[in-house]
């Protein structure tokens, strides 16, 4: 409770007349000073007990909480009290959310018992979950004011928007994964008509190595390609799935996500990863997170939760990701990073000048410049969406957290894998689920060489391979569907 | 709705802005001067343009008539009745420019608070009262210490403001 300077000025005439009256022998002013500190004093007490007996009721409905970016939302905020009483009603607006139509103040007037209705509606500037958790009432009683603070308790869902049901017992609709528990065919039933399951049900074998577990063996594959073919990919998802209590998935969204056939693009292959990362978390209890980004920046950005209510927006975000329009933007190739240019000049500035030749002070000149380079390279680093992505991801983790990376590791490789080595020596289990899929591309190009194609499966090995030599990070490579159709095909598999 | 409240509260509040300047203009006639007669007339006049500048509603200048009101010139001849009665329609007269009148169907609320506020008086008046049986301490002196008295405590509410309420709500989704 605040005391208006209206409030003050009363106090200081109040004193005044009191000066004035034993001054002046006057009745008048000594009567004014004790009539007016009497008067502020109930005033004072009053409001006090106005607050005390204030119990406003607050029922807000939100038609959505997990829009695209410029999605409309419409809130509806109902609001009572139990007495007559008359103030100033306020929501918070989240960030990344743009008021367009109501508004989300008002003046009230309440008569006891009835209900003032205020309707709103929002636009996401950013695509992501919305809720309005703070919203305040001001009473003002023109020489004190109060502002009374109501937040949302953890949420109390009474009806889900989705109608999810994690159901235990019958085998996962992503294939033979077979695990005890696994869910949710409701889960599933909330994808649109991608390609079922893209490049799942294929792409989990490989040609058996020496160590491969026999269990793991795909014996109609072997049989038909007449040679031993491991089931690896789903076996290294459930490893992946089982790490810690938390799972982020952080998924490239980007214009070169959108390659493949329409139903099985890198993307809906994407998406389907996801989808068994999530219902692996929703039947162990664990905390999932989503995170996308495409050439522009983050566009998803849900922390790690296990409610009702939160799974079921990480699915309806998944389900509606489209692949974003390619960018076109130079890149500047830097095969040296910042720290090693450091390291570097630091050697360099410990070198006395005595034993410094023209070759060595040629290559300090070069080194310098590309030190000069390496500084825009960090600042570059940071804003790069994928690496903004994890850190946004590393900000909220807590606990055992394992990061689950998928991507086709062709955009922003540098600020990725940086951003992975960042997350490792945080500690996170770090997976990178790395997609290749040039062949689609290309295919109807007349230029089309499949040496390119060979070519381009060499710089992704080599990227994957980069990545493997990070700690704590464990790279799978799921090649999509259609990469393998041609000896699919041939085997009669596909 | 509002507008309709807004509406009908301010009809209450301009009928007591009317009463209480014309009772205030009669307590200043019935000690007729030259003086007093002028003190009524701008008194009335800043009412009137009160009526006509919506302006003069807002606080910092309605507080203005309220001092107007206090420097009337019966100040120097009012007995200590008539100092009572001119400052308990002063009052009224704060809550008709400023302060809203509370609604009739909360006077309830604001039983306990007066209660409270008569307790602190009658404290505040025995020790005005113990103080006036001094010798060289005139009534009025002792009626001052009790209004400083009372000011005190209420610079000692002011001091103990609350924090803004924090209320957690279950929220339907």
């Amino acid at each position: 409770m605040r005391a208006q300077p209206l409030t003050y000025l009363l106090v200081v005439l109040s004193a005044l007349f009191a000066g004035f009256g034993a001054l002046l022998d006057l009745w008048f002013y000594a009567v004014a000073g004790i009539v007016l500190a009497l008067y502020l004093l109930w005033r004072f007490l009053a409001f006090q007990s106005v607050i005390a007996s204030l119990q406003l009721l607050i029922r807000r409905n939100i038609d959505k909480t997990v829009v695209r970016r410029g999605g409309r939302v419409n809130v509806e905020v109902s609001i009572s009290s139990r007495v007559p009483v008359k103030g100033l009603f306020s929501d918070t607006i989240p960030v990344g959310v743009e008021l367009v139509d109501g508004t989300n103040r008002a003046q009230l007037s309440l008569r006891a018992d009835e209900k003032v209705v205020l309707r709103y509606a929002l636009v996401t500037i950013s695509r992501e979950t919305v809720s309005i958790e703070h919203s305040s009432f001001t009473l003002n009683n023109g020489l004190f004011s109060h502002t009374i603070q109501y937040t949302a308790a953890a949420r109390e869902v009474k009806q889900p928007p989705y109608a999810v049901s994690v159901e235990g017992g019958a085998g996962g609709a992503g294939g033979a994964r077979g695990a005890p528990g696994a869910t949710s065919t409701s889960v599933q039933a909330l994808y649109r008509q991608r390609r079922a399951h893209a490049g799942m049900e294929l792409a989990y074998i490989r040609p058996f190595e020496v160590g491969d577990s026999l269990k793991r063996i795909h014996w109609k594959a072997s049989a038909k390609l007449n040679k031993l073919m491991t089931k690896e990919f789903l076996a290294d998802l459930d490893d992946a799935a089982d790490a810690g209590a938390s799972v982020s998935l952080i998924i490239d969204q980007g214009g070169m996500m959108g390659r493949g056939p329409a139903g099985a693009t890198e993307l809906d292959f994407a998406v389907n990863v996801a989808d068994y990362f999530v219902t692996s978390a929703v039947a162990r209890g664990s905390r999932v997170g989503l995170v996308t980004y495409d050439d522009s920046g983050v566009r998803t950005n849900l922390a790690a939760d296990a409610s009702l209510p939160h799974v079921s927006g990480v699915v309806r975000a998944l389900n509606e990701m489209e692949p974003a329009t390619p960018l076109r933007r130079p890149r500047t190739k830097m095969d040296v990073t910042g720290s090693d240019v450091l390291h570097v000049k630091q050697h360099f500035a410990a070198t006395p000048e005595a034993d410094a030749n023209d070759d060595i002070r040629r290559f300090r000149h070069i080194i310098s410049y590309l030190y000069a380079h390496s500084e825009g390279y960090v600042r570059n680093l940071h804003g790069a969406p994928a690496f903004r992505a994890i850190t946004t991801t590393l900000k909220r983790a807590r606990g055992r957290s394992t990061l689950v990376l998928v991507s086709d590791l062709e955009s922003d490789f540098s600020p990725l894998s940086e951003g992975i080595r960042l997350a490792s020596r945080r500690g996170m289990r770090v997976y990178v689920i790395a997609l290749f899929s040039k062949v689609f591309e290309e295919s109807d190009d007349p230029l089309f060489e499949v040496e390119d194609v060979y070519a381009a499966y060499e710089a992704h090995r080599r990227r994957v391979r980069k990545l493997e030599g990070t700690p704590n990070v464990k790279v799978i490579e799921a090649n999509a569907a259609e990469a393998l159709r041609p000896s699919l095909q041939e085997a009669r598999i596909a | 709705m509002t507008a309709q409240k807004g509406a009908t509260h301010l009809g209450v509040r301009t009928i007591l802005l009317v009463c209480t300047t014309l009772a205030l203009i009669i307590i200043d006639l019935t000690h007729f001067a030259l003086a007093t007669a002028v003190g009524a007339i701008i008194l009335a006049a800043f009412v009137v343009a009160s009526f006509y500048f919506p302006r003069l509603h807002e606080p910092k200048f309605a507080i203005y008539g309220f001092i107007i009101a206090q420097l009337s010139p019966i100040s120097l001849q009012a007995n200590l009745v008539t100092a009572v009665a001119y400052q308990v329609v002063c009052a009224l007269f704060l809550t008709a420019l400023i302060v809203p009148f509370p609604r009739f169907s909360t006077l309830g609320t604001y039983t306990k608070p007066a209660l409270i506020t008569i307790l602190i008086m009658a404290a505040a008046l025995a020790l005005g009262v113990a103080l006036a049986q001094l010798d060289g301490v005139s009534d009025v002196q002792a009626a001052s210490v009790s209004g400083a008295v009372l000011l005190v405590t209420v610079l000692a509410l002011l001091r103990t403001t609350r924090d803004d309420t924090r209320v957690t709500i279950a929220q339907e989704v």
